[in-house]
C-alpha cells in the first residue's frame, strides 16, 4: 500500500509539472522585458572581461562596449541599416590628438568630462598605465604593440599634466590612430588595478577578469555564467549621445547556431552574429527578418608546409592552388556569401591588388595542373598528401571535401584529417597542409603579410620564407610616406602570388541575422558591433 | 551500523582520491598543449613560456602531480585557463543549473520508466506492449541533438507551448535572489510565482526531453523484471487466494522487481546528471557544468577539464552510496545478508 501510494505521488506530481507549463506557453515579452533592450546571441561565452586576455568574440562585444577608448572608428550615415566604417578615426574620449612636427609625438588631451562609470575622473594617469598595460606581455596585443612604433612603453607613453598624455614613436605609423580606437587599447581605472595587483599579478588580470572598470557607453548590470550578461547605458558617460540606443543589452550565449536562429525567428533574441551560411539563407527568405552581409578580407586559405620536400616546390604548390574547385566552394559551401580572394591580401583590404573581389590567381584548370605536376616530376597517382582541418569550423570542413575530390582528378590522394581545436592550434606550423583562415584587425597589407608570411614569424604557420618578400615588409613597415609604402605592400603581395604558399581560397563575410526591426549594424574595421549605434523600431 | 557506515565512507573517500589520480593521468594524454591554446593565435613563444610557467606545466610530471593532489585536498581545482578563474567557483556557480535539470529529468525518466515499464509487463505480447516497445526503440536509437531541435521548433517556434530556450528563464525575467540556486525554488522562496512559473516552463522542456532520452533503459528493467516477479510462485500463490490483480502488481510483482530498477536508476541518474547533460546544455543554451565541460574541451582547459571530471567521480561515488541505502530500505535481507 505504501508503495502505490508512493508512486501516485510521483505520478501526481510530474502531472501537475505537465499541466503548469502546457497551461502557460507562448514566447511571452515577459514582466521585465523593456521596450528599447536587445539580445544579441553569440556562439561563445564570455570567457573573461579582461580586454587584453580575452578571446571569445562575446567577450570581445562586451568589452568594446564597456570601455571608451582615445579615438574611434568613424562611420558613415546609415545606409539600408549599416553603419560603414570611413577609415578615419575620430576622437573619442580624447578632445585633441596631435602630432608634432615630425610626427614623432602624438598628444592626447583628454575630455574634461571624461569620467569611469562610478564618477571618478579619467586622468593621463589612467591613459598611461591603460596603454602600458595593453602593451605589456598580459595579453596578446602586445604584438600589436609592434605597429605602433613605441620602443619602450615606459618612457615613450608618459602623462605630461593630468589630462594630457604624450605618446612617443621612432616613427610615424599609419596604424596608430586606426589601432588606438580598437578596444585592445580601452581606458582602464588605474587605481582599481593598483589595488588588485600583486607581485604575482602585476597587471591586475584576476582583477580585470571578472570585474570592470566601466569608461564607455554601458555598464555591466548583472552577469549568469555560462548563460548571459546584461549591459545597461552608462550614465556618466558623455563622449558620444547614446539617447537613442538601447537600455539594456543582454549578450546570450547560444553555442548552437540553429538553435540560435530558431530564437531570432521567434523573437526570444533580436540579433544573430556568426551565422552559417546555411542559416544566412534561412534568415533571407524570412521575411520578418533582416541579413547583414558585411565584406571582409577574412582570407581562407589552404596552407602548404613549405618545408615539406615534395610541398617546396612552388610548381607543386601552384598545380595544387589550379586544382582548387572555387567557384564550387564559393557557391556550396559559402553559398555565394563570399568573395574571391586574390592572393594572401584579399580585397577589401587596403592596397590590395585586385580592387573588385573577382580576380583569382590560379584558375581552376586540371590539365594546368597536370602538366605543372608534370614538371615537378611527379606522376598521376604518386603523390598522398594530409589535409587538417578544425573539425568545429564547418565551413572549412566542408571545404575540405570538395577539395580532396578535386585533388583526385589529377591523380593525388589526400586524406582529410579532421582536429579538435586545441590540438590544431598546437600543431599549426608541423601540418603538412592545412585549411585555416584569417582576419587582421585594421585590414593593413604590410600588417598582414607580416604576420602571415615574414620568415620566422610565430605566425608563419607554412614557413614560407623569401628574402625579397622579407625586405619589402621590413621597408615598408620603415618608410611614413603612403605612396612608397603601398607599392611596396604591391610588389611583396605579386611575390606571394607567384610563389604560391598557400592556395587562396575565397574571402568569408560576416553574417549577421536580425530582426527587421533592428538597424545600426556597424561595418567596423575590428568586425565588432558598437551596440551604442544599434537602432529599435518599435 | 556506525561500522557499516565508516566502512562506506573509507571506501568513498578512497574511490575519490583513486578518481583524482587516474584523471590527472588520463587529461595529460589528451591532444593539444594547453599553454599554446591559452595564449592564443597572437601569442609568442616566449609567451606561452610564461603561461607555462604560470600554470606550472613546465615543471616535470611527478612535481606537477605532487602539486596537483595538495591543491586537490585543500578542495582547489586551479584556475581555468580559459577564464583565469578558480575552477571550484566556476563549478559551483554552474551546478545549480545541472542539478535542476538533472533531477526534473530524472523524476520524468523514473515516471515513464515506471509507468510504461508496468504497462508494458501488464499487457505483455500485447498491442499496448508492442507500441511501448516501440517508442523504446525510438527514444534509445534517435539522435537527441536531431529531436532537440526538432522539439524546439515545433514546441516553440510552431505550436508556441514552450518559451525560447534561451538559458534558465525566457526573455525579459531576471534571475530570482540565489538561496538555493534552484531558480524554481528561489522564485518561490522569495514569494515571485510568475517568475517561478517561468522558470519551470523554461526547466521542463530540456528536462523532458533528457528524461524522455533516459527512461528507455528503465522501462526495459521494469519490464522484465515485473513480469519475471508476476510469473513467480508467490504471485500465482496470491492470484489463487483471490487478491485483485492491482494488489498483486503492486505487492507482489514492483516490490519484488523493486532491486534491479532501483540499480538502473542509479545509472540513469548518473547520465542525467552527468554525461547526457552535456549535449542538452549545449542546445538549450542551459548554462550547467556540461555546457562548462564541453567549452574547456575544446580549448584543452586543462584545470577546468579535471575539476569537471572530479565533480562527476564524486557524484557517482555519492549515488552508489545512496544506492546502497536504498537497497537495504528496498530489501531488507541485503542488511540480513551483510550481518550488519
Amino acid at each position: 500500500m505504501k508503495h502505490r501510494t508512493q508512486a501516485l505521488i510521483a505520478m501526481a506530481s510530474a502531472s501537475l509539472l505537465l499541466v503548469a507549463a502546457a497551461g502557460c506557453g507562448g514566447d511571452g515579452a515577459g514582466k521585465k522585458a523593456g521596450a528599447k533592450e536587445v539580445i544579441i546571441a553569440y556562439a561563445t561565452d564570455v570567457d573573461t572581461l579582461d580586454p587584453h586576455q580575452l578571446r571569445s568574440e562575446a567577450a570581445y562585444g562586451v568589452v568594446g562596449n564597456i570601455y571608451g577608448t582615445l579615438m574611434q572608428e568613424e562611420y558613415s550615415a546609415p545606409a539600408d541599416g549599416v553603419l560603414k566604417y570611413t577609415g578615419k578615426s575620430t576622437l573619442y574620449l580624447a578632445q585633441s590628438a596631435t602630432w608634432n612636427k615630425d610626427r614623432t609625438t602624438l598628444t592626447f588631451k583628454l575630455r574634461p568630462d571624461a569620467v569611469f562609470a562610478d564618477g571618478r575622473p579619467i586622468t593621463s594617469e589612467d591613459v598611461v598605465y591603460s596603454l602600458r598595460r595593453a602593451l605589456s606581455d598580459v595579453g596578446y596585443a602586445s604584438a600589436i604593440g609592434t605597429w605602433l612604433n613605441i620602443s619602450d612603453p615606459e618612457k615613450g607613453i608618459v602623462a605630461v599634466d593630468t589630462s594630457t598624455v604624450d605618446v612617443k614613436v621612432t616613427h610615424y605609423s599609419p596604424l596608430i590612430e586606426k589601432f588606438l580606437a580598437f578596444q585592445l587599447f580601452p581606458m582602464l581605472d588605474r587605481s582599481a588595478a593598483e589595488k588588485a595587483a600583486g607581485s604575482d599579478d602585476p597587471w591586475a588580470a584576476g582583477f580585470f577578469g571578472k570585474d570592470a572598470t566601466e569608461s564607455g557607453p554601458y555598464v555591466i548590470d548583472s552577469q549568469v555564467k555560462g548563460q548571459s550578461l546584461t549591459l545597461v547605458k552608462n550614465k556618466a558617460f558623455k563622449a558620444s549621445d547614446t539617447a537613442d540606443a538601447p537600455d539594456r543589452v543582454v549578450v546570450q550565449n547560444m553555442p548552437d547556431p540553429q538553435q540560435a536562429f530558431l530564437a531570432l525567428q521567434n523573437g526570444a533574441v533580436d540579433i544573430v552574429t556568426g551565422l552559417t551560411p546555411d542559416l544566412a539563407q534561412a534568415v533571407e527568405r524570412d521575411p520578418d527578418l533582416k541579413l547583414y552581409e558585411l565584406a571582409y578580407s577574412d582570407v581562407a586559405f589552404l596552407g602548404m608546409n613549405n618545408k615539406d620536400p615534395v610541398l617546396k616546390d612552388a610548381r607543386v604548390r601552384r598545380a595544387i592552388s589550379h586544382l582548387i574547385p572555387y567557384q564550387t566552394l564559393r557557391d556550396e559551401v559559402m553559398k555565394g556569401y563570399s568573395g574571391a580572394a586574390y592572393g594572401a591580401v584579399p580585397y577589401p583590404m587596403s592596397d590590395a591588388l585586385d580592387p573588385t573581389g573577382e580576380k583569382i590567381a590560379y584558375p581552376t584548370d586540371v590539365n594546368a595542373a597536370k602538366k605543372l605536376l608534370d614538371e615537378a616530376g611527379i606522376k598521376p597517382g604518386e603523390l598522398s598528401l594530409t589535409l587538417s582541418v578544425q573539425a568545429s569550423d564547418t565551413v572549412l570542413r566542408q571545404s575540405a571535401i570538395f577539395i580532396q575530390s578535386a585533388l583526385a582528378q589529377a591523380g593525388i590522394a589526400l586524406k582529410v584529417n579532421e582536429m579538435n581545436d586545441a590540438d590544431f592550434s598546437t600543431n599549426l606550423g608541423k601540418l603538412q597542409m592545412f585549411l585555416d583562415s584569417w582576419y587582421s584587425w585594421g585590414q593593413d597589407s604590410i600588417y598582414q603579410l607580416f604576420f602571415l608570411l615574414k620568415s620566422g614569424v610565430f605566425t608563419n604557420y607554412t614557413g614560407f620564407s623569401d628574402k625579397k618578400l622579407d625586405k619589402l615588409i621590413e621597408q615598408a613597415m620603415a618608410t611614413t610616406d603612403p605612396g612608397e609604402r603601398r607599392a611596396l605592400s604591391r610588389q611583396a603581395q605579386r611575390i606571394v602570388v607567384d610563389q604560391a604558399p598557400w592556395a587562396f581560397l575565397f574571402t568569408r563575410n560576416v553574417l549577421i541575422g536580425a530582426k527587421s526591426t533592428v538597424s545600426g549594424i556597424t561595418h567596423s574595421d575590428d568586425a565588432n558591433l558598437r551596440y551604442d549605434r544599434l537602432r529599435i523600431a518599435q | 551500523m556506525l561500522r557499516s557506515g565508516l566502512a562506506r565512507s573509507g571506501i568513498a573517500v578512497v574511490g575519490v582520491v583513486g578518481v583524482a589520480v587516474l584523471i590527472f593521468f588520463i587529461t595529460r594524454l589528451l591532444p593539444g598543449d594547453p599553454a599554446r591554446v591559452a595564449a592564443g593565435q597572437y601569442a609568442t613563444d616566449a609567451q606561452v613560456e610564461q603561461l607555462r610557467r604560470q600554470y606550472g606545466l613546465d615543471q616535470p610530471v611527478l612535481v606537477q602531480f605532487g602539486r596537483y593532489m595538495v591543491d586537490f585536498f585543500r578542495l582547489d581545482l586551479g584556475t581555468s585557463i580559459r577564464t583565469g578563474q578558480p575552477v571550484t567557483d566556476e563549478l559551483l556557480t554552474r551546478l545549480p543549473a545541472t542539478v535542476e535539470l538533472g533531477l526534473l529529468a530524472l523524476l520524468i525518466a523514473v515516471v515513464l520508466g515506471v509507468g510504461l515499464g508496468v504497462l508494458a509487463a501488464v499487457h505483455r505480447h500485447r498491442v499496448v506492449d508492442k507500441i511501448i516497445q516501440l517508442l523504446v526503440v525510438f527514444a534509445s536509437a534517435a539522435a537527441v541533438f536531431w529531436i532537440a531541435l526538432l522539439a524546439i521548433y515545433l514546441f516553440v517556434n510552431e505550436w508556441g507551448v514552450f518559451t525560447s530556450p534561451i538559458g534558465r528563464l525566457p526573455r525579459g525575467y531576471a534571475p530570482p535572489d540565489p538561496v538555493t540556486g534552484f531558480y524554481v525554488v528561489d522564485a518561490l522562496l522569495a514569494g515571485d510565482l510568475e517568475t517561478a512559473g517561468a522558470a519551470l516552463r523554461t526547466l521542463l522542456f530540456p528536462a523532458m526531453l533528457l528524461g524522455l532520452h533516459a527512461s528507455p533503459s528503465i522501462v526495459k528493467i521494469v519490464r522484465s523484471s515485473t513480469i519475471r516477479a508476476l510469473e513467480s510462485d508467490y504471485a500465482r500463490t496470491s492470484r489463487s487466494f483471490g487478491y485483485p490483480p492491482g494488489s498483486i502488481l503492486f505487492h507482489d510483482g514492483l516490490r519484488n522487481a523493486l532491486l534491479p530498477v532501483i540499480t538502473n536508476i542509479g545509472l540513469v541518474a548518473g547520465f542525467v546528471l552527468a554525461g547526457g547533460n552535456v549535449l542538452i546544455e549545449q542546445l538549450y543554451a542551459w548554462p550547467g557544468i556540461g555546457q562548462y565541460a564541453y567549452d574547456s574541451l575544446q580549448e584543452n582547459d586543462l584545470f577546468a577539464l579535471r575539476g569537471y571530471v572530479i565533480l562527476i567521480g564524486v557524484t557517482y561515488i555519492l549515488l552508489n552510496i545512496v544506492l546502497e541505502l536504498a537497497y537495504r530500505r528496498a530489501d531488507p535481507r541485503v542488511a540480513v545478508a551483510e550481518g550488519r
